[in-house]
């Protein structure tokens, strides 16, 4: 039995050894960076530029290998990389989506990298003013974005021609929407009809907010504002649409129609088969949709209930704080704002290049052997251009916990536990008593509530006697984009 | 033996335990010990981790107090003992499963109608085949064909392949089986909503209405529960009831149901004790596992538990210390719990 047991022991200790000796750092001799992301083609060919493009400036070699095991891109957050980040052993790069930015910035996991983007040209000026906050805390940066998305609405004409429905103008507003859902639906669901077809998958509520003029926050986002008639108007046609028209699923519908834990990939199947006549989705659907067939595809702005908009955000690369090679990842962030890299999204159909400079060329506008897709990637650098505005979060609450508590009243009111007034209050109450929690625990976040505070009541004694208001006090990017359209700021701020 | 072989025997021993225990230790005790001091500090992960210092401070009971304080933690707790309630059904099925397979395995002369029966499904899945061409034929003759496989084999075996069939649920990956379910309750064209409609009801939304989602996730316990460990310990169970005490009854007259409540039912006794013991346990803890694939722990909260609101505390928001306050206020509510059981049920057990 002893002898088992050092075999066992022996046999462990050679496992290990020989498994730490072929890691991807110790077999190669140059230094390889750990990217923490999707396995997909647009990520390994950017892998496979990043040294080629470093061996072009004259830089000291380099690999990028593919992390794709610690990744979870689920809309309620990666504890895998956020665990591994602030243990100590997380990738040197790392994907942060949109709602991960503030978490993993908190925690000081990711590398301030303001300074030297600065000198090397990647620095917010690089890409789009829309998608800043998307890498931008506090005024310094934590990473570029490697896609910039806008989210439009996908039309499948062979649907839309199926039942003989008109296809939506570029832009309109909630009682068209109404309209045409009500009768796709009464065409596209005969009784007795054993699946139903829904007219689109999803909305964003903040959109249709948005639309109204509401944001999730204050102008300078130190306090949730959904406790406001307008979000009540909001959810009422929200419960119309989706409970008493069915013009499209519940969310919790949404994911039991397809097996995947979290619904995310279920709209590209269902827009492709016909089950849905629109998606309300970023550019990065292409990359779902193109292997499912040849569709010939329409976009149109999302409708509104008055002021245009769409959401916009970017998914960034950061730096770990922790990375054996910070200076070659930090290279890695300026690699995307090269040619060779931007001409490879725009090529992808993934997203928007990052460099708006890119989304102007052939290569992007023109993707070749794609007749289905014309005028698509046009629709959505106009729809980044002009109506484009980054998603509001604040400092002083986690994007991931606002998300929660918003799902959870929005389907209290659809299950009718709850009215639509009530579960914008409660909705509100929550929130703000999340901000209350975390600033009671936070000191140097109490300071800038504070400021912020004052900031706040400055602009709105400025707006009660009907004056502009300089666009530095505004730090939450809708009502900034909303004061700009109306005119709000003072001339000097404005672009 | 001399001391120096005696000091030698210890120091082998001990050997073979050190790896054990120093696991234990790692993974276990030290963490254990962490996250009892952690509860009474505002440790939060986005402050206080290798690249943040901030002084960590002891808050006393502040976060059980935000804890009761907090309506969402009243729905979560009301959402576990709500699941609950499916252990009793749970603990019937797996005993009423283990005097199924312990019936057959009992039965001698089985084969001849087992094998009339075989020889009807070949033929009525034949027939649908006949009448329903390849795509829905075939499926019927394959699904028939399986069907009378097993029953035969399950009759030949002595009811070893119901066992293992029975048994499956517990050792196929939980995720495999809850992607099975979600496609089963699919609300538009699953199965179980294909054949309500057929039956003429109003099928429901499954796990997307609010009503629903809670007896949806235990429904799908209830069957997992039936061919669990349970069923397996009642087996167990009813293999070492002494078979005297059947014939004694036999002679006297019992009915089968008299046997039932006067010889099975106090004989298993421990083992029911058990079962309810570790059931109890494992249902205030559980729910997660399910609600996370299947729900996301929705609708509109439905289906998240005490263990979910554990780990998006811990996982999602970083408030470590108040994900350990929620995790100890459940190992109270389990000790309690358990205490109880012992208390009152024991007294029967020992009966």
């Amino acid at each position: 039995m002893k002898r088992v047991f050092l075999i066992c022991l022996g046999a462990l200790i050679a496992s290990s050894i020989l498994l730490v000796a072929t890691l991807p750092g110790h077999r190669s001799a140059i230094p390889v960076l750990t990217w923490v992301t999707q396995d997909d083609p647009v990520k390994r060919a950017t892998a496979a530029l990043f040294p080629v493009w470093l061996a072009g400036q004259g830089l000291p070699p380099a690999a990028v290998t593919i992390d794709n095991a610690n990744i979870e891109a689920t809309p309620t957050g990666p504890p895998k990389e956020l665990i591994q980040g602030v243990s100590g052993v997380g990738g040197d790069l790392l994907d942060v989506y949109m709602n991960q930015m503030e978490l993993y910035q908190a925690t000081g996991m990711l590398a301030d990298v303001t300074d030297v983007a600065r000198q090397e040209g990647f620095g917010p000026d690089a890409t789009y003013p829309a998608v800043r906050g998307d890498f931008v805390l506090q005024g310094r940066q934590y990473g570029f974005p490697r896609s910039v998305d806008v989210t439009m609405c996908w039309i499948n004409r062979d649907t839309f021609d199926r039942y003989g429905i008109a296809e939506p103008p570029h832009r309109w507003n909630w009682d068209q929407f109404e309209e045409l859902g009500r009768r796709f639906v009464a065409a596209a669901n005969p009784p007795g009809a054993r699946e139903r077809v829904f007219f689109i998958n999803r909305v964003w509520p903040p959109l249709l907010r948005r639309g109204l003029g509401l944001s999730t926050f204050n102008e300078t986002l130190t306090r949730c504002t959904l406790d406001d008639p307008r979000n009540a108007e909001v959810l009422r046609r929200l419960y119309r649409w989706t409970v008493v028209e069915r013009l499209m699923p519940t969310q919790d519908e949404q994911y039991a129609l397809v097996a995947d834990a979290s619904g995310f990939d279920s709209s590209f199947s269902l827009f492709a088969s016909g089950r849905f006549g629109m998606i309300y989705e970023g550019l990065w659907a292409l990359i779902r949709l193109r292997p499912r067939g040849d569709f010939r595809l329409g976009v149109v702005e999302p409708f509104t209930g008055g002021f245009p908009n769409t959401e916009m955000g970017g998914g960034a690369v950061a730096v770990y704080a922790g990375s054996r090679h910070p200076e070659i990842a930090t290279r890695f962030l300026q690699f995307l704002t090269s040619q060779p890299f931007n001409l490879l999204v725009a090529r992808s159909g993934d997203s928007l290049p990052p460099v708006p400079a890119y989304a102007a060329t052939d290569a992007f506008l023109n993707p070749s052997g794609r007749p289905g897709e014309k005028g698509v990637q046009e629709a959505f650098a106009r729809g980044g251009r002009e109506i484009g505005i980054a998603a509001s979060r604040s400092p002083f609450v986690l994007p991931s916990v606002v998300n929660r508590i918003d799902t959870e009243e929005i389907e209290a009111m659809l299950a009718r536990r709850l009215s639509p007034e009530d579960a914008g209050r409660i909705t509100a109450e929550r929130i703000n008593a999340e901000i209350a929690y975390t600033l009671r625990r936070d000191p140097a976040l109490r300071r800038l509530y504070g400021e912020r505070q004052e900031i706040q009541r400055r602009i709105d004694a400025g707006r009660a006697a009907a004056r502009p208001v300089p666009a530095a006090w505004i730090s939450d990017p809708f009502h900034l984009a909303y004061y700009r359209a109306h005119g709000w700021l003072e001339r000097e701020a404005t672009p | 033996m001399s001391a120096g072989t005696a000091r030698r025997r210890w120091l082998v021993g001990m050997g073979f335990l050190l790896p054990n225990f120093l696991g234990f230790c790692a993974f276990t005790l030290v963490p254990l010990a962490l996250s009892f001091g952690m509860a009474f500090t505002d440790w939060d992960i986005l402050r206080h981790n290798i690249f943040r210092h901030e002084a960590l401070h002891f808050v006393g009971f502040d976060n059980f107090t935000r804890l009761f304080g907090d309506p969402q933690f009243w729905r979560d707790l009301g959402n576990t003992l709500f699941l609950m309630l499916g252990l009793p059904f749970g603990i019937a099925g797996s005993l009423g499963a283990a005097l199924l397979l312990t019936r057959v395995g009992r039965r001698r002369c089985a084969v001849g109608p087992a094998l009339v029966v075989a020889t009807l499904i070949f033929v009525a899945s034949g027939l649908v085949l006949l009448r329903g061409g390849m795509a829905g034929g075939g499926l019927a003759m394959l699904l028939g064909t399986f069907s009378a496989s097993v029953l035969v084999a399950g009759v030949l075996t002595r009811g070893t392949v119901y066992r293992t069939l029975f048994y499956l649920p517990s050792f196929t990956s939980g995720i495999a089986t809850f992607v099975l379910w979600k496609n089963l309750y699919n609300p538009h064209g699953g199965p179980i909503n294909l054949a309500l409609s057929r039956l003429g009801f109003d099928p429901p939304n499954w796990l997307g209405d609010y009503g629903w989602a809670k007896p949806a996730l235990m429904i799908m316990a209830l069957w997992a529960a039936i061919g669990s460990n349970n069923m397996i310990l009642y087996l167990a169970a009813l293999g070492n009831v002494s078979p005297e005490l059947y014939e004694a009854a036999e002679i006297d007259g019992a009915s089968p149901g008299q046997r039932f409540w006067n010889i099975t039912w106090p004989q298993l006794a421990p083992t029911t004790f058990f079962i309810v013991v570790t059931g109890v346990v494992a249902g205030l803890q559980g729910g997660f596992e399910m609600a996370r694939p299947m729900t996301q722990g929705g609708p509109a909260g439905a289906t998240t538990t005490l263990s979910y609101l554990i780990f998006t505390e811990g996982f999602e928001t970083g408030r470590l210390a108040y994900a350990s306050a929620v995790a100890w206020f459940l190992f109270v509510l389990v000790f309690i719990l358990s205490l109880l059981n012992f208390r009152f049920l024991n007294r029967h057990a020992d009966d």
